[in-house]
């Protein structure tokens, strides 16, 4: 049986020079009520380690926000998520588990409806592939 | 102490009982309630608060205005608290009390986690370095040195070809083998060469400016021809000796050979194509992939242009030039029409900034500054335009950056010397000592933080064999953290520990030992 997901229970890591800044623009949304904002100084800052862990402690899915490529704020950040994530959709894949539960989004600080969309995607395909 | 300022602008029906509730949950923690948390007077109360009842930290919670740019930053200034002991989250607005005090104490406990930063004092050095070409390198040294401080000016090339202001110093010929240290204090190894012996000398500059040029193409290579596929510049020279029955029917001038060119070469093939078709009635092509005519006047020089006759073909990719006895042919693929076409000529002249190698790598490498994808000094991001450069207080302009057009490079040339005035006249840089803190035990000593730091922040100390960041260059982004492999390096700021306090799964079990940091 399926069941939803609760907004709580989606992490969303937010660069604090792209996502975070399109997050306090649209915030009130009634989409993005309860969700899990977390703001890091850029999406360079995740590592494997640190988005297994989530998952583990009961995300239902993580959704890291970067700035446009190229355009990133500490130059390579960016780049290097995108490389992290790599690692941990492999590590979850090793493990017989769906690898789509960590996603990567990149999006500049004025595209607050993109991000909007970007979690209520994530959140529809948590919904559709989420066990009971 | 951690207070908890509330905004409650937005909850005025609600009734007493639900801030009663909340504040009975929060017994312990100071908690002020206030409806207008999120207006000016809120900022006084807070400040007003933080004195009474001697607080460190500040949690605000509430309204989503309390999350605007800058809101944080004026509380900070006007109670005394650094920005890092300050935090704001949303409350949705219909929470029930129960709600609210929960995400109140998951954001209450990751705050409780952030260390209280000491700010460090450091000296800035009032000398600048400036590593210099030509005109633009004398330029970029007299605007440095009219705003009072000591310049040093070095060149490759003896002897310097412009006198600088007289209290310029000039060392020449001279390079730059090494740049290390931190803002304020550079410390740059020169390697000048006097009477053919060489020697190196350590200099320690507050600041450093490179203005270099880019070395010339090879134009004795392909594409090069003698007489039938030429450099741009000798296009110009042929223009003045040239007589008119030398000259072929139909001349190609080619732009963007190979790497996007800039306003410069845009500037030059227009002239030319305007007095070989003026001068000579012979047809001319320009081909390129882009018109850049962004400058005072190259508008109405490309209209002349196109009223004398001239042809321009935008081309994708990197034009074919094949030539032969019978004359040159030039194939591209044109965007406009969609199709391949050839240009036969007597004459095609390609400009030298268009091929590649633009740059000196020995520079970059000497000065720790990234290069683009075209092997141009300064990662080509908008954050660093027009002179900024991936270290603080080294600043990249000119033909070494790919810009070649005169009056902008003049341009950044003030805008360097300013940039270094707004970072060296502050005389003291007061640094916040929340940089990336690495642990000595788990440091394997594996340079992956040296190599992937944007900044130049990271180095090896040589003493306590491990890596160390210099709290001046960090710009706490948190790469090292999430590349190390021995997880060996945090962000005080963003340790995983406060990620998962805030997420509200501190205290919830796990397997490994991830998420320890």
């Amino acid at each position: 049986m399926k069941t939803s997901v609760r907004a709580g229970q989606i992490t969303t890591l937010l660069c604090e020079n792209s996502g975070w800044k399109a997050y306090v623009e649209i915030g009130l949304d009634p989409a993005l009520q309860g969700l899990d904002v977390q703001k890091i100084p850029c999406s360079g800052r995740v590592d494997a380690g640190l988005l297994l862990a989530l998952l583990e402690r009961g995300s239902a899915g993580v959704l890291v926000v970067g700035c446009p490529k190229d355009n990133c704020t500490y130059l390579q950040g960016n780049y290097r998520a995108e490389k992290r994530l790599a690692v941990a959709r492999a590590a979850l894949r090793e493990a017989g588990l769906d690898e789509n539960l960590v996603r990567l989004e990149f999006l500049s600080s004025l595209d607050s409806c993109r991000l909007r969309d970007a979690v209520l995607d994530f959140k529809r395909y948590l919904d559709d592939h989420s066990s009971s | 102490m951690t207070g908890i300022f509330l905004c409650t602008c937005r909850r005025k029906k609600d009734p007493s009982a639900w801030l009663e509730r909340a504040a009975k949950s929060l017994a312990g923690i100071p908690f002020f309630p206030y409806d207008a948390m999120c207006a000016p007077e809120g900022i006084r109360f807070a400040a007003a608060r933080v004195k009474g009842e001697k607080l460190d930290k500040l949690l605000l919670a509430g309204c989503a205005a309390l999350l605007h740019e800058g809101y944080c930053e004026r509380i900070s200034r006007a109670a005394g608290i650094p920005a890092s002991g300050i935090d704001a989250v949303v409350l949705p607005a219909r929470a029930s009390s129960a709600e609210a005090v929960r995400i109140i104490r998951r954001a209450h406990a990751a705050l409780e986690l952030i260390p209280r930063f000491e700010i460090r004092r450091v000296p800035l050095g009032q000398e600048v370095l400036v590593v210099g070409d030509g005109q633009v390198g004398a330029q970029t040294a007299r605007e440095v040195a009219a705003l009072g401080y000591r310049t040093t000016l070095i060149e490759k090339d003896a002897p310097a070809a412009c006198a600088a202001a007289a209290d310029v110093e000039i060392l020449s010929p001279a390079t730059l083998a090494s740049l290390d240290g931190r803002p304020g204090a550079y410390t740059a190894r020169l390697r000048t060469s006097r009477e053919g012996e060489r020697q190196e000398t350590e200099r320690v500059f507050g600041a450093v400016v490179i203005a270099a040029g880019a070395p010339g193409a090879d134009t004795r290579a392909a594409p090069f021809s003698p007489g039938r596929v030429i450099p741009l510049a000798d296009l110009e020279g042929s223009i003045e000796r040239q007589p008119r029955r030398d000259w072929p029917r139909l001349v190609a001038i080619v732009l963007d050979f190979c790497v996007d060119e800039g306003r410069a070469s845009t500037e030059a093939a227009l002239r030319s194509a305007l007095a070989v078709r003026e001068r000579f009635r012979r047809e001319v092509t320009v081909l390129l992939r882009d018109v850049r005519v962004a400058a005072r006047g190259l508008e109405a020089l490309y209209d002349q242009a196109r009223v004398a006759g001239v042809t321009f073909v935008k081309h994708a990719g990197s034009p074919r030039i094949r030539s032969s006895r019978e004359g040159v042919v030039v194939s591209c693929r044109d965007t406009v029409l969609g199709e391949d076409v050839e240009i036969s000529c007597g004459l095609a002249a390609v400009s030298v900034d268009g091929l590649p190698a633009c740059a000196d790598p020995s520079l970059a490498a000497a000065a720790g500054i990234d290069l683009d994808a075209y092997g141009r000094l300064q990662q080509n991001n908008v954050h660093l335009l027009p002179e900024l450069s991936n270290r603080q207080g080294v600043f990249v302009i000119g033909a070494c950056r790919g810009e070649a057009y005169q009056p902008e490079v003049l341009r950044d040339a003030r805008d360097a010397a300013f940039s270094v005035h707004a970072l060296l006249s502050q005389k003291i840089l007061k640094v916040e000592l929340s940089h990336a803190l690495v642990d000595g035990d788990r440091c394997a000593v594996c340079l992956t933080c040296v190599r992937v730091c944007p900044f130049k922040a990271m180095r090896i100390d040589e003493n306590e064999k491990k890596a160390d960041c210099i709290a001046e260059s960090c710009r706490r982004c948190g790469i090292c953290v999430g590349e190390c492999p021995a997880k060996a390096i945090t962000l005080p700021a963003y340790a995983d520990a406060i990620v998962m306090a805030r997420a509200g799964m501190a205290e919830r079990p796990t397997i490994g030992a991830v998420g320890e940091r």
